[in-house]
């Protein structure tokens, strides 16, 4: 079509031939450099769909519009639409999420350290998106990121959900949720220790004092009706408008979670969790939803010295608990979940849709869908081998990472 | 040394021979009997085992389909898919297995009780001094199918020490060595407190000292004076000073476990000294301190090369080709850049255990993602991996075999990522005569895998070392624990 356009052009309006040639390759540039703006359709083909709907096509196609899933199927007519065909050997799987992460967020961000009640800071404001951690995240297949404030506070401040691509910035909900840290890391740097003339910055001191911060902060929240502004967003947890994520790890603390969460009316989500393979029964009781950060290195891990076990994802999937999977690269997280007893669907759920459901975006992220964002990863290989490595990685219809194979 | 049948009787203390029954008799079964139950712990003579119907990777040769392979008095005595199993040997069914050869960690501090000297010029110091079987590295070794490492001193000391190569699978050193003295640990990276240049130029010194001390006329004739040194130090008595009790005799006489007295370092370095002493050779005679360095400019013992940046890769090379050394390079994450000069002098590596890091410009701040192995895939030597327990990221980079498939994921190719497991680590090392492959008078180093060497579900079975079954997974109580928590 162009070409009889140009030679029209050519034969009738010569003197003005260039300008409209420039203008021409100019529209041409920005159709290819942007296929998915405003109208254009963008059709993304390979050897196999893994929709995470429960259907998988093979062959498999994607067709996307305005960053948003409009087709999906075994073949689609795309119509006028841009092909971005990967091969017969590569597999779309839907963009990993990470339900509880600090990427993007530098130390200095993730703790406030003059005051252990802190819940109206808000990740929000302090994402650097042109940080390492960021890029690393989408490079290792992980589109959308729910950021988190530190483990120092007790109540440490406001999640925020993110895409990890730094080009779009693209907040999926900046106030996603309170979050309480019932660990001993509030206590850490509040001792005197070394030196016995100093003055406590702020409590707790131990972990009796972190229960107790949390207890009278959700009784005042309860109470005292017209107090303190910041004591609103407890409120909100309280009466289920707000989510609550309670960061705990050991048994302990994941029992007194669960009780100040009955004695409150709260239903947090249980971060962490590495100790949860010792009170399955409680937790399947309690039907909560968890986060399960990543399986230490070494013998035992964080601050609390968590003995290792490795298949507590299996466990907790057999105990019926609803969790998922959180870590810097989900794949290598859930591949060793599968390698140390985790069924290998709820493997893939347990980085994918489980974790969008958990954070309640699952109506825009999680699998592969019309009307969805198109948020998907190109792999080599089946998702949890080892061996397979991400070719691409598409946010919202466009590929942030990786190479196009039609360039 | 292959011909087994007439070491066989001597050595085998466990196994009734095959082709006399006629000899079998009460008395026998119960001297045997006996003699099993006094040897206890120290019993370590191999049973005669056959593995059968399983898919056998051997490193060396095509891949066997439903294969059988025999170990006889620790060696591997036949491979194939017609291989006869003798009557007594115990049978392991290995129905839908796969077989490959143990793998071979080529540097790890882990088994030392300490990783490093303070003094940072020892070249007289031996990990064997070190080691210590009980600790929880080696069960994990077994458990991850590892039946050899070469254990090194770490990366903070000059000349750090002498290595020796060891199997994994005993109690008590003695019975797991495999090479007294490998190599020498040089790391180029400064201490704290040292420079660059400080630490290059004592080195340079040292090393200048033992090549005099080797060639003392090097500059009119180096082969002609080298020569007396290299008559010297591979006597019988020097090869043995070298080798280890930890793999299947052959020919020296050890017998009813009593240690070979040639096989013990301790009784053994006065007596080489005696023997010096009988035989005038008062110009030859080298200090006990000075003889590790003097053998490592000689090429009798390995240079195990650490270079944390790409510069150091440059100095490894020059000292390789002043000093004539014989190097492994152990390589920092940084080195990728210097693949061009490693690939050029064709030297085998030890790749680092971040086989992908993210990197930051100094100037521009830009990030990037850095693969390793990229550069790497050209390189026309043998190739292995190492792993990390205090640094890693995940819980992957515990593993070697978790290295190999990261090595695959970014482009190595299968075959040289397996052949890193096992025989490029035994030919960097020089033991490929006895281990790394699985072929007929190899030790009998194997593992029994419930499935592909790197797929993610793949276990290790069964670990066998000097034939000798070493770790079981149906019988892995810790793992057990591990895996279910300690509840």
């Amino acid at each position: 079509m162009s070409v009889r356009q140009l030679k029209f052009f050519a034969a009738s309006q010569k003197p003005r031939l260039l300008t409209l040639l420039c203008s021409l390759m100019f529209a041409v540039l920005l159709l290819v450099a942007n296929p998915s703006s405003a109208d254009a359709q963008t059709l993304y083909r390979a050897g196999q769909v893994i929709t995470m709907e429960g259907t998988t096509f093979s062959p498999g196609a994607v067709l996307v519009q305005d960053g948003k899933i409009t087709a999906i199927g075994d073949s689609i007519d795309g119509g006028e639409a841009t092909v971005v065909d990967f091969g017969d050997q590569a597999t779309i799987f839907p963009g990993l999420i990470d339900a509880y992460s600090q990427a993007g967020l530098s130390n200095a961000t993730r703790d406030e350290p003059t005051d252990e009640v802190t819940p109206n800071f808000s990740v929000a404001n302090a994402i650097d998106w042109n940080s390492r951690s960021l890029a690393q995240a989408l490079a290792n297949g992980t589109t959308t990121l729910c950021l988190t404030p530190g483990t120092e506070n007790v109540f440490a401040g406001r999640a925020t959900i993110i895409k990890s691509s730094a080009a779009h910035r693209n907040v999926v909900q900046t106030d996603a949720g309170l979050v309480a840290n019932l660990t001993s890391d509030p206590t850490r740097r509040n001792q005197s220790r070394q030196r016995p003339d100093s003055i406590y910055m702020r409590q707790p001191t131990n972990r009796m004092g972190v229960v107790w911060i949390l207890r009278h902060n959700f009784h005042s929240a309860i109470n005292k009706p017209d107090s303190t502004d910041s004591l609103n967003s407890l409120r909100e947890c309280v009466n289920g408008d707000r989510k609550l994520f309670v960061v705990s790890r050991t048994a302990p603390d994941l029992e007194t979670a669960l009780t100040l969460a009955d004695e409150f009316g709260l239903r947090p989500i249980l971060v962490g969790g590495q100790e949860s393979y010792r009170v399955l029964d409680l937790l399947a009781a309690k039907q909560v939803k968890m986060i399960l950060t990543t399986v230490p290195t070494g013998t035992t891990s964080g601050t609390e010295r968590t003995e290792i076990c490795l298949n507590r994802a299996g466990l907790l999937a057999d105990a019926g608990v609803d969790f998922c999977l959180s870590g810097d690269d989900l794949r290598v997280e859930a591949a060793f979940a599968v390698r140390h007893g985790l069924d290998h669907d709820q493997a893939l759920k347990a980085i994918t849709i489980t974790p969008a459901q958990i954070l309640g975006v699952a109506d825009q992220v999680g699998s592969l869908a019309v009307g969805k964002n198109a948020d998907f990863i190109v792999l080599n290989g089946p998702p949890l081998e080892f061996t397979t490595r991400i070719e691409a990685v598409v946010v919202d219809g466009q590929i942030v990472f990786g190479t196009n194979p039609q360039n | 040394m292959f011909n087994h049948c007439n070491q066989r009787i001597g050595q085998n203390r466990n196994h009734v021979p095959d082709r006399c029954p006629q000899m079998f008799s009460t008395f026998r079964v119960a001297f045997l009997a006996l003699a099993w139950l006094m040897a206890g712990n120290h019993f370590l003579a191999a049973q005669d085992i056959a593995i059968s119907g399983a898919k056998i990777i051997p490193m060396v040769g095509d891949v066997i389909e439903n294969g059988t392979i025999v170990i006889r008095d620790g060696r591997i005595t036949a491979i194939g898919a017609d291989a006869r199993v003798p009557v007594e040997a115990r049978v392991i069914k290995a129905d839908g297995k796969v077989v490959v050869p143990g793998f071979i960690d080529p540097h790890n501090a882990e088994g030392m009780s300490q990783a490093n000297e303070n003094n940072p010029n020892v070249p007289f110091v031996s990990v064997l001094d070190t080691i210590d079987p009980l600790r929880p590295f080696f069960d994990e070794a077994r458990r991850n199918g590892i039946t050899t490492v070469c254990v090194s001193p770490a990366n903070s000391t000059m000349i750090g020490g002498q290595t020796a190569v060891i199997k994994t699978g005993a109690t008590f050193l003695d019975d797991m060595i495999l090479q007294r003295q490998t190599g020498i640990k040089i790391s180029l990276s400064p201490a704290a407190g040292v420079s660059r240049m400080g630490q290059l130029a004592a080195l340079r010194k040292e090393l200048s000292e033992a090549k005099k001390i080797a060639f003392p006329e090097e500059k009119t004739d180096v082969t002609a004076t080298a020569k007396p040194e290299a008559d010297k130090t591979e006597t019988p008595e020097n090869q043995d000073r070298r080798r280890g009790r930890g793999r299947p005799e052959n020919d020296s006489p050890a017998e009813n476990g009593k240690p070979n007295p040639t096989d013990d370092p301790k009784p053994d370095e006065p007596k080489a000294e005696a023997k010096a002493d009988a035989k005038p050779k008062t110009e030859t005679k080298i200090d006990e301190l000075k003889q590790p360095m003097v053998d490592l400019v000689s090429g009798k013992l390995l240079a195990l090369i650490h270079c944390e940046i790409p510069m150091d890769v440059d100095h490894a090379l020059k000292l390789i080709e002043d000093f004539n050394l014989k190097p492994v390079l152990i390589l920092g994450r940084d080195c990728y850049k210097a693949a061009d000069a490693v690939i050029a002098a064709g030297h085998a590596v030890i790749l680092p255990e971040d086989l992908v890091f993210w990197e930051r410009d100094p100037r521009t701040n830009r990030d990037a993602q850095v693969i390793v192995i990229d550069p790497f895939r050209e390189l026309n030597a043998p190739i292995a991996f190492s792993t990390s327990r205090s640094t890693s990221d995940t819980i992957g980079q515990n593993y070697l075999w978790y290295q190999a498939a990261l090595a695959v994921k970014y482009g190595l190719p299968r075959d040289k990522a397996l052949a890193g497991l096992t025989i490029d680590p035994a030919r960097m090392l020089g033991i490929d005569e006895y281990v790394g492959s699985l072929e007929v008078g190899k030790d009998g180093d194997l593992l029994i895998l419930s499935g592909d060497p790197l797929d993610v579900n793949t276990w290790v079975e069964t670990t066998v070392i000097n034939g000798r079954v070493v770790y079981e997974r149906s019988k892995d109580r810790k793992l057990e624990i591990l895996l279910k928590g300690n509840q």
